[in-house]
């Protein structure tokens, strides 16, 4: 018999994504008090937070140009935040980026605080976006994608880089919470612990139903290849989260040791792949090939238990031939 | 969305055209952040196979993203 390949060095190794998310509940516990001896602020916050939220929910697929109303408003509200008429506190963009960040110069905001309410905003957004994808991308995947375009849009807005760089972090650190296997965490279905860390959500005190969970992963997987799987190549603008993120989180799932495999990383393995198999080729070309025989054909068979979520992978490529020719054997 | 380009293939079956304008323009957007990774001998290593056979041997996707110049795109 084969010797079991050893677990990617990959695994994450500080979890810097949820100290993030810590911070934005942080943020948002700030601007409520900001808010109790700020009038201007208390005033124009709320309506700004409502009107993202709206807007969000109002994006749509369909012919070309439908959002452009709801992209520029979003981007209008945070537009109006980054000025601060409403003077919130300036804050430390760093507790809210993975990475440390130097002053780069000639670029826009190279300063070490911006204003706390173009945070929060950019906060309620991502948070609107991932209801989004919880709520409608999981029973109709392709509502994910206007979504996508609208986040890369935003996020790459060059005034509302810092020190060169986008704030996407912010949106990713709620990812991590509501789809971690997306960065590489693993757990089993079957225990408290595993299902904690596969992000399985709990409702009252209770996991919710093993449907229910399903469908979250899929909208959330189908929400992450829509956002990391932009083509930037004709923008002027830079991609805030490019296809390299798209690779890495895919091998974060095919990677994983048979035994640790579970029906939450093929739910959402299938999601990220189903409808966006051109744009994964576009990018990678034949390595993308590969790569989905890894995903669809190598990896279910791997799995030591073949439960639906695992055929459902195979069955993908399935159709994938039948539409297509696309031979993945 | 756009139609989608397909021929059809000698046994009748129907082959989408996956690029229809040849390799798209260069970008490194799906190369490592940090390329001084493709001088990791492991690195080398995990992708020695692919440029081969064009497979990842035993499903072994490589962790890290492709080099541009070892991606093709006319299949
Ligand atoms: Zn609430
Ligand atoms: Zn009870």
């Amino acid at each position: 018999p084969k010797p079991v390949p050893t677990p990617p060095t990959s695994a994450p190794q500080t979890d810097r994504y949820s100290q993030i998310h810590k911070n934005l509940k942080i943020l948002r516990k700030s601007m409520m008090e900001q808010a109790k001896v700020n009038r201007a602020l208390k005033e124009r916050m709320g309506d700004m937070r409502r009107e993202i939220r709206k807007s969000v929910g109002q994006l749509t697929g369909g012919a070309p140009g439908v959002n452009k109303t709801q992209q520029q408003k979003i981007v209008t509200l945070l537009r109006e935040a980054l000025s601060n008429r409403v003077d919130s506190q300036p804050m430390d963009p760093s507790n809210f980026v993975l990475k440390p960040r130097n002053p780069m110069e000639g670029t826009l905001h190279n300063q070490a605080t911006l204003p706390s309410l173009f945070l929060y905003l950019l906060n309620v957004f991502s948070k609107a976006v991932i209801s989004q994808f919880i709520n409608e991308a999981s029973a109709r995947p392709e509502t994910a994608d206007p979504v996508g375009v609208c986040v890369a849009a935003a996020f790459s807005e060059p005034d509302f880089l810092w020190r060169g760089e986008s704030l996407i972090d912010i949106l990713l650190a709620k990812f991590r919470i509501v789809c971690p296997v997306l960065f590489g965490y693993r757990g089993s279905e079957k225990t408290e612990q595993g299902r904690q860390r596969l992000g399985w959500w709990k409702d009252g005190g209770h996991w919710i139903p093993d449907q229910q969970h399903m469908d979250r992963m899929t909208g959330l997987g189908a929400g992450f290849a829509a956002i990391s799987l932009r083509n930037f190549t004709k923008s002027k603008k830079e991609n805030p989260y490019p296809a390299r993120n798209y690779w890495a989180a895919m091998v974060k799932i095919v990677r994983t040791p048979p035994s640790e495999i579970s029906n939450t990383q093929c739910v959402v393995l299938k999601a990220m792949i189903q409808n966006y198999e051109a744009k994964f080729i576009d990018a990678f070309g034949n390595a993308a090939v590969a790569a989905l025989r890894a995903a669809l054909i190598q990896f279910p068979a791997k799995a030591p238990e073949k439960s639906a979520a695992v055929n459902s992978l195979h069955v993908l490529a399935q159709v994938l031939k039948r539409d297509t020719g696309l031979n993945l054997g | 969305d756009k139609p989608l380009p397909f021929v059809r293939q000698f046994d009748g079956s129907m082959m989408r055209i996956w690029m229809p304008n040849g390799a798209p323009p260069y970008t490194k957007e799906t190369e490592a952040d940090d390329p001084s990774v493709y001088e990791d001998p492991a690195v080398q290593q995990q992708w020695a196979g692919f440029l081969q056979t064009g497979e990842f041997e035993d499903g072994m996707m490589p962790e890290v993203p492709p080099k541009r110049e070892w991606c093709s795109w006319d299949f």
